[in-house]
């Protein structure tokens, strides 16, 4: 099976995770209605997402293709709570399709050597076997 | 200065559910197989020691709901039977094998009696590690906590009817298993952001713990550094680990378990054996892959691994006693240089539980040197579990930890980076489905077979958030099986929220997920719902 092929009926949806600070993903999904549209070339190939701090600060934009699915979103590194829009373009204009949940970003803490590693995790991968 | 401190002790033991009945023998069960031998047992044997001898441990101990159900499942028992024997049957060979070899027979000798003392302790318990545990912890000697469902890391569900799901199918989880409702909860990869603190309290949670970089930047709140519990505004009381000392245990590099004198894990009899010899116990595949038998000790980590000296178990005890001595002395002088007027201070070192046997063979006997030596010298320092300590101490200062983990530079990376981040738009789908079945079908009448796929559907939701696969598919180890044991809970979550959804569910097929993914019991899809609607 491919990675991304997993069957499951699609609907128009856009989540937001942190992933350390100054940096969340972003992954979206699409109706299957919305992927026929684009796909008819009624909207660009191309969605804009928007990175939302909580005072309605736009802290990131940027465009991606709509069938990547997933995109790192990099911002100035301060922590609070986020969150993201997504946006397709037709003949009008860009429209709002979605809007993420509020995501925390954490606060930049010390250097990486300073942050600890405890995880038994990160020792299998650094020993490797 | 103080004279006095505290110490406590987690250890957080877990595994992926990982259960194959229909195959006699699968690569991945091992991984449960020899935990029980190099580290669950051990451990319990010297929780048992310890008490017999008046001397009560005072460890915590995490069980994940996933190896708790391991512990049960009757068929992984008939399996670990079959494999413990299998282990004494390749070492009743090797003796012959190996009679002139006079500088391993103290390794074999050592070896067999691990063996048997797994099978006595299993067969003196039904099979069954839980029962031991929970002797443990009613006669006080140890306090077991739990952790979310299928160990999902919290901050990256999105959904929060899912961490609500992950969080109350613990505690529910739990109570089945040890008689009594859950007071501690570790968060899988110490993972936190402070919007689960109402989830953990809702369901009844008292404490947890986060990493010591979660209190960097807050020396106005965090008075005590990380030598203090906190509590949060909701009452969710929270333990900070101590990365200083917890290095000195866990690095491979720097830390105890790196000595020369100890066992190498990397060197093993499955890799070094004639194929034809040991593949009777290689399984299904005829694969090499590790036996549990090794031979050699570390010796000189810097040199490939076929530069090893035999080891020598009474040498690597001599070592544990110097670690033990040294381990004490330096908590001692840690806590003399911490300034905390009226309190003792509170040391926090917590690891991955398999640390301690499978991964540093010496670990359980370096964890018993140093609680019996604190008592034999009447050191300044007590173990005490998290309940002891907050009896203690029961208005700790208040203070909300940052977001933070436990894991590789500290947060998210592991989890989610390139090599695993298209798991999570599957992952996002599925549970949104569950969510969407949950509401709906929270309040219609149901008929017994659409109410039993959607309760595998939620099974299946939760072993797919697991936090196993991503880390798996991110270090290369193992990463097919977890690619397609993700695949699996997604595909069949999804087919059975069709399929209850146009009532139109087969019964054996259905059958024979609910057979195999046998986790949670007394599984409720309910418990996926929107809260203002359950």
């Amino acid at each position: 099976m491919e990675d991304k092929d997993i069957r499951i009926p699609h609907e128009n949806k856009l989540g937001l995770m942190p992933v350390r600070p100054g940096v969340f993903f972003a992954l979206w999904d699409f109706s299957n209605v919305r992927v026929s549209r684009i796909r008819e070339g009624e909207f660009s190939e191309n969605i804009k997402l928007r990175l939302y701090n909580e005072k309605q600060k736009i802290c990131f934009e940027g465009n991606f293709p709509w069938n990547s699915y997933g995109a790192y979103l990099e911002h100035e590194p301060r922590a609070g709570k986020y969150y993201a829009v997504l946006y397709v373009e037709g003949e009008d204009g860009w429209i709002t399709l979605s809007e993420s949940n509020m995501s925390l970003s954490p606060a930049l803490s010390g250097t990486v050597n300073e942050r600890s590693h405890a995880s038994l995790e990160f020792h299998k991968k650094k020993v490797g076997t | 200065m103080n004279s006095r401190a505290s110490l406590l002790f987690v250890l957080h033991a877990h595994l992926p559910f990982v259960n194959h009945p229909a195959s006699s023998s699968f690569l991945e069960e091992n991984w449960f197989f020899e935990a029980v031998a190099e580290t669950y047992v051990p451990l319990i044997r010297m929780f048992e020691r310890l008490a017999a001898d008046h001397i009560r441990p005072g460890i915590t101990l995490s069980v994940s709901p996933t190896l708790g159900a391991m512990f049960e499942n009757e068929e992984l028992k008939e399996k670990l039977f079959s494999y413990l024997e299998s282990r004494l049957e390749i070492l009743g060979k090797e003796k012959i094998r190996l009679k002139k070899e006079k500088k391993v027979l103290k390794a074999l000798a050592m070896y067999e009696r691990l063996y048997l003392d797994s099978l006595d302790l299993l067969h003196a318990n039904g099979g069954s590690l839980i029962i031991p545990l929970r002797a443990l912890q009613r006669a006080g000697q140890i306090e077991i906590i739990t952790t979310s469902a299928t160990h999902a890391v919290l901050p990256l569900l999105i959904r929060k009817e899912a961490v609500r799901a992950q969080v109350a199918v613990a505690a529910t989880d739990y109570e089945s298993r040890f008689g009594i409702k859950p007071k501690g909860f570790w968060l899988p990869e110490c993972a936190y952001e402070p919007s689960l603190n109402a989830y953990l309290r809702m369901a009844g949670f008292k404490y947890s713990f986060a990493e010591s970089h979660s209190i960097d930047g807050m020396s106005d709140k965090a008075v005590f550094g990380v030598f203090s519990s906190y509590r949060s505004p909701n009452g969710m009381n929270f333990f900070i680990r101590d990365s200083f000392s917890s290095a000195e245990v866990w690095s491979a590099r720097n830390g105890y378990p790196g000595n020369p004198a100890y066992r190498e894990f990397y060197r093993d009899l499955g890799f070094d054996a004639d194929l034809d010899y040991i593949r009777p116990y290689l399984g299904e595949g005829g694969t090499r892959h590790p036996l549990g038998i090794k031979y050699y000790r570390i010796t000189d980590s810097s040199k490939d691994l076929s530069g090893r000296d035999y080891y020598d178990p009474d040498k690597a005890m001599a070592q544990v006693e110097k670690d033990a001595a040294d381990y004490v002395r330096r908590r001692i002088e840690q806590a003399a240089a911490v300034s905390m007027p009226g309190r003792e201070p509170l040391i926090v070192n917590c690891y991955d539980a398999e640390l301690f046997g499978h991964w540093w063979f010496e670990g359980p006997a370096f964890l018993e040197n140093v609680i019996r030596r604190i008592r034999k010298e009447r050191l300044p320092l007590r173990f005490v579990t998290p309940s002891e300590y907050q009896a203690a101490y029961p208005q700790p200062p208040e203070l909300v930890p940052g977001v933070s983990s436990w894991g590789e530079k500290g947060y998210f990376e592991p989890w989610v980076n390139p090599s695993n981040d298209w798991i999570y738009r599957n992952l996002f789908s599925v549970t949104d489905k569950m969510i969407d079945a949950a509401n709906f079908f929270k309040t219609r009448h149901l008929m017994p077979l659409q109410r039993r796929g959607l309760n595998q559907a939620a099974r299946e939701v939760l072993l797919a958030q697991s936090s196993d696969w991503a880390f798996l598919i991110y270090i290369g180890s193992h990463a097919a099986y977890a690619k397609r044991r993700f695949a699996e809970h997604v595909n069949s979550a999804a087919e059975l929220l069709e399929k209850s959804i146009q009532n139109n569910i087969n019964e054996q097929e259905l059958l024979k997920l609910e057979l195999k993914n046998n986790i949670f019991p007394n599984m409720d899809f309910r418990l996926f719902s929107s809260p203002a609607r359950y």
